[in-house]
């Protein structure tokens, strides 16, 4: 994985890897694959940062078709729920029920191992140009670093 | 920052304790005000956490026996009963008024209650993110979650706990596990009633408003539920104990009894078993930040293993399998 960003919250270094695209709110990426024209989904390291380890998390069936923004699921960290939004629309064709046994799963191999869905999109090409770009990745991730400095006290 | 909303109250039917703040947050928007709802149900309950499988938690026939009504909450945490000998607060924030990182939030959301316990001469502490223990016994539940544009945090302070009621409804996987747990509890938990028997339900929710304001830096005004508001809550509660919404997530998992059971933020009940030396042996531990404290071991063909649960104490958890094989 090439072109790696790399940031600190408090003592720990995350990365965001810049060969996928980013959800500007929902901190949800998205991997396009040229192949099959399918976009695998996954949680990014920043929104993980926020919550910290998950202890559940559930996805809906193979087969929903989703809108961009609603939701792909559910999680929970530290008794707290949140939900997964979609940051493309189109069906979901496969999901990684590995992630529902095991959610540590999300947290460890963030970027691999740690995807929750393959949705084949129904507007790609116009939807991604509403995703962070890699070209736009810097600046992207500092000013939510800055949101998460004023909101949340950061170090 | 505009006032935050103060919703008290006092004590109401079941469905409105967990219907009330579920509507708030659907229908949290900016111009919607910051609110915290101070409440304590009229009967008593069960509630469970929004990823549990009911039947992997609760015993239905048990339940329906004491008559008691059940609700999933869309906030985590896990299963509790739930009585009038208990205060609630809800705060339902627009989520830009809490912070981002989930510590953080409870930090800011619970710093209140943590005061007050203080203020009453309790020993209050914040502890694993989200617990609110005096001298390391729990005294309250906590849980939250974001619904819609709202952040919310939910609490409650016990004045008194009905221990049997709690463990009776559980779906434990044996004997042991509820008997363990039980125990647990009763050393795990603590009530106002065992630490201050003579501080009443009004002066803890009046010190809880003062120090809401306090710690949130903000000022808190009484105010009172739009007719829309009630409608919606009233929406919500249907939902919550619906079949439907009751059963979500029975598929996702397997449905057995449940195996792991927190007590307190140090406190878990873990059922496993295993196959040692010729033994088919089911444990059932009581752990303390994964070391057992107490063990009862039952096996298949059946032997005397008193000796050996004692032997088990202090060991690593990780370690138990490979202690009984030395053995």
């Amino acid at each position: 994985m090439s072109n790696i960003q790399e940031f600190k919250i408090g003592a720990d270094y995350y990365t965001i890897p810049a060969d996928r695209f980013y959800g500007r709110e929902d901190h949800m990426w998205a991997l396009y694959d040229h192949a099959t024209g399918n976009v695998t989904i996954g949680m990014d390291a920043l929104g993980l940062a926020a919550l910290g380890d998950l202890a559940y998390v559930s996805l809906q069936p193979v087969g929903t078709t989703v809108s961009r923004g609603e939701t792909l699921g559910t999680l929970e960290a530290a008794k707290m729920t949140g939900d997964l939004t979609s940051p493309i629309s189109g069906e979901i064709v496969e999901r990684n029920d590995l992630t529902i046994r095991n959610p540590a799963l999300v947290n460890e191999e963030t970027y691999t191992n740690g995807w929750l869905v393959i949705i084949k999109p129904s507007d790609w090409e116009n939807e991604s140009k509403q995703l962070v770009s890699t070209e736009e990745l810097p600046v992207w991730v500092e000013s939510e670093l800055t949101r998460y400095r004023q909101q949340g006290w950061i170090d | 920052m505009n006032p935050i909303r103060l919703i008290n109250l006092g004590a109401v039917p079941p469905w409105q304790t967990q219907a009330i703040y579920h509507a708030l947050g659907e229908r949290m928007d900016e111009n919607q005000p910051d609110t915290i709802v101070l409440c304590r149900p009229n009967e008593p309950y069960l509630c469970l956490g929004y990823h549990q499988v009911f039947e992997s938690i609760f015993d239905p026939a048990e339940c329906a026996r004491r008559g008691l009504p059940v609700y999933r909450r869309r906030l985590g945490g896990g299963a509790t009963y739930l009585d009038g000998n208990q205060i609630f607060y809800q705060c339902i924030f627009h989520h830009t008024h809490m912070p981002v990182m989930l510590r953080d939030i409870y930090s800011f959301a619970l710093a209140g209650p943590v005061n007050t316990l203080k203020r009453i001469g309790l020993n209050g502490e914040l502890r694993e993110t989200n617990e609110i223990e005096v001298d390391g016994k729990r005294i309250a539940g906590t849980g939250g979650g974001r619904i819609e544009d709202a952040a919310i945090v939910v609490g409650n302070v016990l004045f008194d706990f009905d221990y049997e009621a709690m463990t009776a409804v559980w779906q434990a996987p044996n004997t042991a596990f509820r008997s363990l747990a039980q125990k647990a509890l009763h050393q795990r938990v603590v009530t106002m009633k065992d630490l201050m028997p003579n501080v009443s339900m009004e002066q803890v929710e009046t010190m809880l408003i003062e120090d809401f304001a306090k710690s949130m830096k903000r000022e808190i005004q009484p105010g009172t539920l739009t007719d829309e508001e009630w409608q919606a809550a009233e929406e919500e509660a249907k939902e919550l104990a619906s079949s439907e919404y009751l059963d979500l997530h029975k598929s996702d998992v397997n449905s057995e009894p449940m195996r792991n059971l927190k007590i307190s933020a140090r406190a878990f009940i873990r059922y496993t078993e295993a196959d040692v030396n010729g033994f088919h042996v089911r444990g059932t531990f009581w752990l303390s930040e994964e070391i057992i404290q107490e063990a009862v071991l039952e096996s298949a063909p059946e032997r005397d293993w008193k000796s050996v649960e004692q032997i088990l104490r202090g060991v690593a958890f990780k370690d138990w399998q490979e202690k009984l094989t030395e053995i």
